[in-house]
């Protein structure tokens, strides 16, 4: 009866009931969709602190340029062209300063060619290799300053079809070039340079020129120091006369020749110590397609494992689980792989395969990985030397026993493609900060978050939004509940001292008081918590839409992107929150409530009641 | 027959500052059947007595017994709800419940039968002079002699024999100060309750049974006709 009576009188004033209903239902709702993004916020912060890595490269900027002449027979000029210096070539130690708070250190990748004529690769059937090796005899007696005409008795090495056939060769970039006579055969490593040119193809079709280049060699001790060669300064080509093979100069031809049939049995192998430093993974242009990543403790224990391309993996009907031998022969402390060897199979090198006693590097180490992943790539923004080299193999740096130090035919600064480490996601400024106080001008470093900062500036955006939106719903909650409880509670004094005259128990009067506000305090931050666990339910829902999208690839493992599921079971964390928001608001009025009724029951009824002219 | 009665009740009301000594040493008793009337100056002491006498608060020297039960040891609570009923200068009806309502709820805190309750609530009513169309009006739309004559029948709507009245016709006409003058007398003779009625009116004081006039918070005069 008195629970009735209650709820009578709280809807015999409709207007204000129906308008503390409808302000409780929104600040319940505000409180709730605060929450939820605060929280949710929270959680998208660690999600994407899982999921995306921060990676700085570096790279040595040159001291200076310096500009060299050569010799352009076709212009019959001097070309000028460009080339860096560097004073020092920094160590990567050089990274390793107070504060620099890595997760992964720095490290400067070299990569190793193993010889593997047991496996189909892609440049197998790259046979027509630009550069041969040739023993050629000029049609007439001429100096090669323009292109004369050559017949071509025998290929070492390279394009058997040019054998008896005819090309034009010019000593393109010497002033001077030796005459060469028609009686005689030469030896020459050729390469395309450029068009025909002079009198001597009249009204021939332009085509392409040979020009030979002298086979130096450049191999490099483990400090970077380059070893001398042993022919001091040699020609771009030899005459062959009886016994020239037996000359150091003969030899050098024979091994080059020998050099260059490994080269298309070759694939790059890369040792890092975390294959999120590898940029094309960390950009998302390689990602695993099969199997799983190098783990962590397998990269720092150096265990035999290794992640292959799927383009070898079919080329050689292996999976996951099979195992690749290696054969390290040389090693290049200068670039990334993809600059030698590209993902279709073409080659570039800019040394040769020799080393400085002119021979064919031998295999310094041999291995087998077992296949821990393969890998595929995507068409990313990557090219050149930010992307994988063709059946470039990943393994453990650690597990190469003889790194950096056997066969070093190349040797370089640090390059963004081979130098990277990993620093906490968000802490760029801080990195950058400390770094600035080295005094280190000459070293560029870029860095890779996949967009995090941006990210987590809209997060901390939405936190902020969210903080807000608490602050407001429990403000005006709070301002609700006080003015409420004055109009439904502390204007109240007289009825409850006439109930209390009447002999109702100040109990059964709390509850008179309470009763009818208490329902619809209850209603109304249910619904309003529930209204807000809808609409922070929808936010959620775009937000993770869009995170979704923009985590796809960012994870090294493309099966670590959330299924759909997945994404349901994340969301329905909304609805706890919905409960502890209506919870919170329904306890709160009611301890406003107790406490008003409290304070009136402590009156004494009958001197309120004894005023004449006072009304309630 | 004595059904309430004080003996040497004293009290005195505490401030954080003073203590203020509002009734000393009032001793009466107060029968069935009759009308009294208390009279005095404000600050007399007698809407103290009344509360004393309504079970609000109890004495703190004397005792006040009801039915020769001492206050102090029986359920005030229950006291209120069952011997006592009290009528206010201000009317003092619930605002939101219609007058039939205002009378009924007494009767439901009882226990009675909501049907039953609205049936004797409307007797009650058409007893003290309301008409049926305003059974079911707000306080507010009624008058003051209405309302009072509704309180008047919220009051006889408990069964307790005591009724106790804070300056009853203050807020009213002369022509409704004489109905309900008419209907408290009625309730004591017919009803057999003890009316207890604080007043400054003369004409409600020369209509009672007995008066007690109080001066400075003690009995000063106990005049019977």
């Amino acid at each position: 009866m008195i629970v009735r009576n209650s709820i009578r009188q709280m809807f015999r004033t409709p207007v204000k009931t129906f308008v503390f209903l409808l302000l409780i239902i929104c600040s319940g709702a505000l409180l709730t969709v605060g929450a939820n993004l605060w929280l949710r916020s929270n959680q998208n912060l660690k999600e994407y602190e899982a999921s995306f890595f921060t990676i700085g490269t570096v790279e040595q900027k040159p001291v200076s340029i310096r500009q060299d002449t050569e010799w352009d027979a076709g212009r019959r000029d001097y070309e000028i062209f460009q080339s860096p210096q560097y004073d020092y070539i920094y160590p990567v130690s050089i990274l390793q300063f107070e504060g620099a708070d890595y997760i992964r250190g720095p490290e400067k990748r070299s990569y190793y060619a193993s010889y593997a004529p047991e496996y189909r690769l892609v440049c197998s059937d790259n046979a027509d290799f630009w550069v041969v090796i040739a023993e050629f005899s000029p049609v007439e007696d001429c100096i090669p300053n323009e292109s004369v005409q050559v017949h071509v008795t025998r290929i070492l090495s390279g394009d058997k079809n040019l054998e008896d056939n005819y090309v034009w060769f010019c000593d393109h970039t010497n002033e001077n070039p030796l005459p060469l006579s028609k009686d005689k055969t030469y030896v020459a490593q050729l390469g395309f340079i450029g068009e025909t040119h002079g009198g001597h193809i009249g009204n021939a079709i332009r085509t392409l020129e040979y020009a030979p280049s002298p086979l130096e060699t450049s191999q490099y001790t483990e400090d970077g120091e380059m070893m001398e060669d042993i022919l001091m300064e040699p020609s771009a080509y030899y005459e062959v006369v009886p016994g020239f093979y037996q000359s150091e100069e003969g030899k050098r031809y024979l091994n080059y020749a020998d050099g260059q049939s490994l080269t298309g049995k070759t694939f790059p192998v890369t040792g890092t110590g975390a294959t999120m430093l590898l940029i094309p993974f960390q950009r998302g242009d390689a990602y695993i397609c099969e199997g799983n990543d190098i783990s962590q403790e397998e990269y720092e224990a150096g265990e035999k494992v290794c992640l292959i391309s799927q383009t070898f993996a079919q080329n050689n009907n292996l999976s996951v689980g099979d195992v690749v031998h290696t054969a390290l022969y040389y090693t290049n402390a200068k670039d990334a792989a993809s600059r030698n060897y590209g993902l279709n199979g073409e080659q570039g090198f800019s040394f040769n395969i020799l080393n400085a006693d002119g021979e064919v590097p031998e295999v310094f180490e041999e291995n087998t990985y077992k296949i821990v992943g393969i890998y595929d790539t995507v068409l990313g923004e990557s090219f050149g030397n930010y992307q994988m080299a063709g059946d470039e193999m990943i393994v453990p740096m650690n597990s190469i026993q003889n790194r950096d130090c056997c066969n070093i035919l190349a040797y370089g600064p640090m390059k963004g493609s081979t130098t990277s480490f990993q620093i906490p996601n968000g802490s760029i400024d801080k990195f950058m900060e400390k770094w600035e106080k080295q005094g280190i001008p000459d070293l560029d470093i870029t860095f890779y978050d996949r967009g995090y900062s941006e990210l987590k500036s809209g997060i901390i955006q939405m936190k902020s939004m969210s903080i807000l939106l608490c602050g407001v719903g429990l403000s005006i909650s709070i301002f609700l509940l006080l003015l409420f409880n004055h109009l439904f509670i502390a204007k109240q004094k007289k009825r409850i001292a006439v109930e209390r005259c009447m002999g109702v128990s100040k109990g059964n009067c709390r509850m008179s008081l309470t009763a009818g506000m208490f329902m619809i305090l209850l209603t109304g931050s249910l619904l309003g918590c529930a209204l807000g666990g809808v609409f922070a339910d929808g936010i959620s829902r775009e937000d993770f839409r869009q995170t979704g999208y923009d985590m796809t690839y960012s994870n090294v493992n493309v099966s670590d992107v959330k299924s759909d599921f997945e994404v349901k079971q994340d969301i329905s964390m909304a609805f706890p929150v919905f409960g502890l928001c209506a919870l919170f608001l329904v306890a709160m009025g009611t301890g406003i409530m107790v406490y008003n009724t409290n304070q009136i029951l402590r009156l004494e009824p009958m001197a309120l009641l004894s005023g004449a002219n006072d009304k309630e | 027959m004595e059904i309430i009665r004080a003996e040497h009740v004293s009290y005195e009301y505490r401030s954080k500052y003073q203590a203020t000594q509002a009734l000393s040493d009032v001793s009466c008793g107060f029968e069935t059947g009759l009308m009294y009337s208390i009279i005095g100056k404000s600050g007399s002491g007698k809407s103290t007595f009344l509360s004393l006498l309504a079970g609000m608060e109890l004495p703190a020297l004397g005792r006040i017994l009801v039915e020769d039960k001492d206050m102090s040891l029986i359920n005030r609570d229950e006291y209120r709800m069952k011997k006592v009923s009290i009528v206010y200068q201000a009317f003092h009806l619930f605002p939101l419940l219609t007058a039939v309502e205002n009378v009924m709820f007494p009767m439901e805190l009882q226990g009675k039968n909501r049907r039953k309750a609205k049936k004797e609530a409307e007797e009650l009513l058409l007893s003290v002079g309301m008409t049926e169309e305003t059974f079911q009006k707000y306080p507010a739309m009624l008058s003051g002699g209405q309302q009072q004559r509704c309180a008047i029948a919220r009051a006889m709507s408990s069964e307790g024999q005591i009724l106790l009245a804070d300056e009853p016709t203050g807020n009213l006409d002369s022509e409704n100060e004489k109905i309900i003058i008419d209907l408290m007398k009625k309730m004591a003779q017919e009803e057999k309750k003890a009316v207890i009625i604080v007043t400054h009116n003369e004409i409600v004081a020369d209509a009672s049974d007995v008066v007690l006039r109080m001066q400075d918070g003690r009995l000063f005069e106990v005049r019977t006709k």
